[in-house]
């Protein structure tokens, strides 16, 4: 037993709204709003951190939506918020929040009789398994201080939004109408967020909605990396706050950027996500039925730390979970947007079976015998000849004999030249 | 047909200028027809709800009167539609994406205002139009894409997909999808070396993607993707009333009843069949090795044994200093 101890430091104030994080203490997270997409980053977003949500389908809005949960978690836990929009009054509008609380407690109660019913059916020994989860969603209360249950049919109620006016805690940067040198512009919208940044006491979360807009000018492509780049700088020089900036869609693509445009802003930036949406992919619709679109990973936060703690941390992308097997990777990822909230769950292809099942090698527990039959003769000579019958007794079949693995039992002798005397 | 947005997509390989006529022929209301390319004689004859505003010399540098899209749209309850010939010179004329982009945004938020757009794909419009596609320009959008038949005759051959009622309609849109947007290989079809060129205009193809959505449901806006053929003077009509797609629908009947494998002795220069006589004898003679496998599966005599917990496992074989 080590007589060394973990000299706990003086324990640093945690800001409102965040927590540290669980692999490394001295890092703050801050929740995006969505569950799922928080365990994703590895328990959230860390402070002094910028994230980039790119969705390049032109007929969908899906970045869109993530960037208003952010902003409405971002107005229940009390932090400043900074939005670089050109009409920032509607997005502020447009935000979720969370519901009447006895719709909230109905939902709990029907969602709890559920699954007590389920328990009852399910076999004795299956019931330490968990079950089957494809996402992961937060089991606290609607009014957790981390990270509140929004409902996408509710909207924020008028006076929060004019009480938080009021009272600094959100500030928008008009984008202006004159058509100067984009750089200039960017480099305005910088200043502007540098002094907001310095002058806040609370946390503050830079939200940017639509980058590359056309409200934005004729933006090339340095000039999305040059703001990314310097957005980056700034966080890290104000530690307690954070950014998420959300792409235009038609920005999105390697076909604007350049080849390896979206590897490039992978790198720029501390945590960023690509949505592809099905929305007007009918192939993709029909083979994916039940998700809206697929969620590519591209960079993650890794703050204070030197591998991203999402790799231990996250449930969805399974890492941890599938180190023990072989080869571990991760899970695919998708999301789909509900009536009442947005989930990014794992997406797995069918497991009925034939062509759609996926096996790499077959499977140990089954083997077939191939019986050969004199007289009946199918097919040419030299064709295999595979005859499955099912049913007891006869020459020639029942061939179907489960085989169990071998039980592999492994000693090594400590002393190997010991005969053992009978 | 839709109460917004309705942009026309042709390419250099096929021209969907028809459907533009058809558009603006087609509508009741107050038609506002801003020409910037082509003459409004091509699409429209005189009609006392059209207004033709003739701009084709207007070019920024060569005359001094401006642009002024907005100053000549009377903002009024009548509902109006505004027609823009050509959207890719208006493009050239501003000189940057976004001011065009802004321009028209501001003619959209006009009350009443429909705005039905025409334009050529080129590498510069690709952008405007991805602009103009988005939701955050408008939510409402119907684009139609004029494709040469050909096209879809290269991929029913080539790919073995013919047009959707024929093929399930995933198979078909994850073949077509790609390619669509490739236009160099479009072009590489009508004018290349096999191509017909692209002479024929009374005859295309359609695709049209509608993206409905009232302000009230942002997240279930479906987006409708169908594909259609345009005879020309009748207007849209099923890809199987087209002449030059006539070939699919005929050939590909009997190609579907002809599923059976192809059999390789129909056409040999030698005998392979055998008389019924040698058929009996050739059935009597025994295989050599018929039994191996039975016999090894016989012979095998491997013990299968699960170990039990309280089993202890020794390696060695107590028999080993047996002598016999």
């Amino acid at each position: 037993m080590s007589s060394f101890k973990r000299k706990t430091g003086i324990k640093a104030e945690v800001p409102t709204g965040t927590r540290p994080s669980p692999s490394s203490p001295s890092t703050f997270l801050t929740s995006t709003g969505i569950p799922s997409l928080d365990d994703i980053l590895g328990g959230g977003l860390p402070l002094s951190c910028s994230a980039l949500i790119l969705a390049p389908d032109l007929h969908s809005a899906y970045a869109d939506l993530v960037h208003n949960y952010f902003l409405a978690q971002g107005f229940a836990a009390g932090h400043n918020i900074v939005l670089v929009d050109e009409e920032p009054l509607r997005v502020f509008d447009e935000c979720m929040w969370t519901p009447a609380s006895f719709v909230a407690e109905q939902d709990r109660k029907e969602l709890e009789a559920d699954q007590h019913e389920e328990k009852i059916k399910i076999a004795w020994r299956y019931e330490t398994m968990k079950q089957f989860q494809t996402t992961v969603e937060s089991n606290q209360s609607s009014e957790d201080e981390y990270c509140r249950t929004f409902d996408l049919t509710c909207r924020v109620p008028r006076h929060i939004v004019d009480q938080a006016l009021q009272s600094g805690q959100l500030n928008s940067i008009d984008l202006a109408d004159g058509f100067g040198p984009e750089r200039l512009q960017v480099q305005s919208i910088i200043e502007r967020i540098a002094v907001v940044l310095q002058a806040s006491r609370r946390p503050t979360r830079v939200c940017v909605s639509s980058l590359g807009s056309s409200s934005w000018g004729n933006l090339g492509p340095e000039d999305v990396l040059f703001l990314l780049v310097t957005l980056r700088g700034l966080l890290r020089k104000h530690p307690f706050s954070c950014a998420m900036v959300c792409l235009s869609p038609s920005v999105a693509t390697d076909a604007w950027g350049g080849l390896g445009w979206t590897q490039k802003l992978g790198w720029v930036v501390d945590a960023c996500i690509m949505m592809k949406a099905f929305t007007a992919n009918p192939s993709l619709l029909a083979l994916f039925p039940t998700h809206h679109g697929l969620l590519q990973v591209s960079a993650l936060p890794a703050s204070h730390t030197v591998l991203a703690p999402s790799d231990k941390l996250s449930t969805l992308r399974g890492l941890l979970a599938s180190s023990s097997g072989a080869g571990g990777g991760e899970n695919n990822l998708a999301f789909k947007c509900m009536r009442k909230r947005m989930i990014f769950e794992t997406l797995h292809l069918d497991l009925d079976g034939g062509v759609g099942e996926r096996r790499t090698t077959p499977a140990l527990d089954t083997w077939v015998n191939v019986i050969g039959d004199a007289n009946q003769k199918e097919g040419n000579e030299g064709e295999a000849v595979v005859k499955i019958h099912l049913g007891e007794g006869g020459p020639g079949s029942v061939v179907i004999a489960p085989r169990k693995k071998k039980k592999a039992v492994g000693f090594s002798l400590e002393r190997p030249d010991i005969l053992y005397e009978f | 047909m839709s109460d917004g947005l309705t942009i026309v997509q042709s390419s250099s390989s096929q021209s969907a200028l028809p459907v533009v006529r058809e558009l603006v022929n087609s509508l009741k209301n107050r038609i506002l027809f801003f020409s910037f390319l082509y003459p409004s004689e091509l699409f429209t004859a005189e009609q006392d709800n059209l207004t033709v505003f003739d701009w084709t010399d207007r070019i920024p540098g060569y005359s001094n009167e401006p642009l002024d899209l907005l100053e000549n749209i009377p903002s009024g309850d009548k509902p109006t539609t505004v027609v823009i010939d050509s959207l890719e010179t208006l493009l050239s004329d501003i000189g940057s994406v976004s001011a065009t982009v802004t321009l028209l945004k501001k003619v959209r938020k006009r009350q009443n205002t429909n705005l039905i757009l025409h334009v050529v794909q080129s590498h510069e419009s690709k952008d405007l139009v991805a602009h103009l596609s988005q939701t955050s320009f408008s939510p409402s959008l119907v684009l139609h894409t004029a494709y040469p038949t050909s096209l879809l005759l290269h991929i029913s051959a080539n790919y073995m997909t013919p047009p959707p009622p024929l093929s399930p309609e995933p198979k078909f849109w994850s073949v077509f999808l790609p390619i669509s947007e490739r236009q160099h290989d479009i072009d590489a079809i009508v004018y290349g070396g096999e191509g017909s060129g692209s002479y024929v205009t009374e005859e295309f193809v359609v695709e049209t993607i509608v993206r409905g959505g009232q302000n009230g449901s942002r997240k279930r806006r479906t987006v409708e993707r169908n594909l259609r053929g345009w005879k020309s003077p009748n207007g849209f009509c099923e890809l199987k009333d087209l002449a030059q797609l006539g070939g699919l629908w005929g050939s590909n009947k009997t190609s579907i009843e002809a599923n059976t494998p192809t059999d390789p002795t129909t056409n040999l220069s030698f005998n392979l069949n055998l008389t019924p006589s040698q058929q009996a004898a050739r059935a009597q003679v025994p295989l050599p090795y018929m039994h191996q496998g039975e016999d090894s599966s016989k012979v095998q005599g491997a013990i299968y044994y699960d170990p039990d917990s309280a089993d202890d496992i020794d390696d060695d074989d107590p028999d080993e200093d047996l002598d016999i």
